[in-house]
């Protein structure tokens, strides 16, 4: 295979991943709830996720999304509740670590793709279910890509136009 | 010394016949179709699990993903086996390169073989190298885990393609004109798509048997070799693996197999 065809194999596969990279949304807000937390019991959530970029972790809110449920069912209504947060990034670094009030967010820079590990500990009295969710404002905006892919497709971009560039230089100078 | 002289006239022929296949822009075009096929079957990564279920949870994602990878291939791979073993096969018999190289020193099993895997072996390690570039790219955080899964993605591309491009091999080489025999060997491919989308309105009970399909059968078999969670009670996980295993083998071979005594036995080439 010579190198122009390379060249041209990488820029397609860079074209379509800059493509999938610009064009892929992240959900505007996902959520999750794993039992009850006793008094002073630890709830322990990951957060599976791609460099994204900024995004808002909730804890006790019981926001549901997209759903048709009556908000007098009071799905909609908000935990209230002491806890000790602690947010930990893929390569384990403490990035949030603060006694809080429910319901509460605070914005993370996802800027790792990987797990991210989220402990809530109940400093009420009661036992209470504790949701942690994902909240992205921006969904159509450039803040919210995967930054790995687009940075990758265009290290691919640049390597194929070079390849192919090299090939049709090298071309001229035969024919020359 | 013969047989080295044998191995090397088989592997020169392999590379001509490459070198014809996936000429400019067949390559190119293929590379576009699979990885815009595949790039649509991966999903931004945003979940949130229980910490304890975290790496169960992880398991599922990447088998899940590289299944929908593989599924999605499928269709473009069957258009792709189809047009370019009808190049390899009723093209060189059109334009008269068949009798030329049936007349070479080289046997009839060996040429068959090498136009086979000429076209064959190229298009599994194209489908594989999607599955393994987008499935790294969207979950390197977990790589051994993401090896271990996309290693069972290989065969299973191998034997799927294998039916497939037994399928159009015995229908070029009994039509023997391109453009005919690459729609009819598509056709018939899509065919063996189509059923698997029939559900139980419009077939009934019939619909819990198109797990056995050979559309289905290799994809259900890579599928469960990956721990991917079927409905309770579905045929897909009542049923033992070895009997997708052995269908997926059967399937693989069986237009291979008919296409090879056809090519050997039977196949005359017009003066």
């Amino acid at each position: 295979m010579n190198i122009s065809r390379v060249g041209l194999i990488l820029l397609i596969i860079g074209l379509v991943l800059l493509l999938n990279s610009w064009s892929s949304h992240v959900p505007r807000y996902v959520s999750s709830s794993f039992g009850k937390a006793e008094a002073n019991e630890t709830l322990s959530y990951s957060i599976l996720i791609a460099p994204v970029g900024i995004g808002n972790v909730t804890i006790g809110s019981r926001q549901i999304t997209g759903s048709s449920m009556p908000p007098e069912l009071g799905m909609n209504k908000p935990i209230v509740l002491p806890v000790h947060l602690v947010v930990k990034s893929p390569a384990n670094q403490r990035l949030i670590e603060k006694d809080v009030v429910t319901p509460y967010s605070n914005q993370i820079y996802f800027t790792e793709r990987g797990e991210y590990t989220v402990h809530i500990t109940n400093k009420g009295t009661e036992a209470s279910p504790i949701p942690t969710g994902l909240i992205f404002l921006e969904t159509n905006d450039n803040s919210n890509r995967e930054t790995d892919k687009f940075n990758l497709s265009i290290i691919l971009l640049i390597s194929g136009l070079t390849l192919v560039c090299i090939s049709l230089v090298t071309k001229a100078i035969k024919n020359k | 010394m013969g047989n080295l002289a044998g191995i090397n006239s088989s592997l020169a022929l392999l590379k001509a016949e490459m070198k014809k296949v996936w000429s400019r822009p067949i390559l190119e075009l293929a590379v576009i179709l699979i990885a815009l096929i595949s790039v649509s079957a991966i999903q931004t990564l945003v979940q949130i699990e229980d910490q304890s279920k975290s790496q169960l949870a992880f398991q599922l994602l990447v088998g899940n993903g590289v299944s929908a990878i593989m599924t999605r291939q499928m269709q473009p791979l069957i258009i792709f086996c189809s047009i370019l073993m009808s190049l390899s096969f009723a093209r060189d018999y059109e334009q008269g390169l068949m009798q030329s190289m049936l007349s070479l020193p080289i046997s009839r099993t060996s040429l068959f073989t090498m136009k086979f895997l000429a076209v064959i072996l190229p298009l599994t390690f194209l489908s594989w190298g999607f599955v393994i570039f987008f499935s790294i790219l969207n979950y390197y955080s977990n790589l051994f885990l993401v090896i271990q899964f996309v290693i069972f993605a290989l065969p299973i591309a191998l034997l799927a393609l294998m039916f497939y491009g037994g399928l159009a091999t015995i229908v070029s080489l009994v039509i023997k004109r391109t453009i005919p025999s690459a729609l009819t060997a598509m056709l018939t491919g899509f065919f063996f798509w189509f059923i698997t989308t029939l559900d139980t309105q419009a077939i009934g009970n019939t619909a819990e048997y198109l797990a056995l399909t050979p559309y289905k059968t290799p994809l259900v078999l890579l599928d469960r070799t990956m721990g991917v969670i079927f409905p309770p009670g579905s045929l897909e996980i009542s049923l033992p693996i070895w009997v997708f295993v052995t269908l997926t083998l059967i399937y693989a071979s069986i237009f291979v197999l008919l296409s090879f005594v056809y090519f050997v036995r039977r196949f005359e080439v017009r003066e």
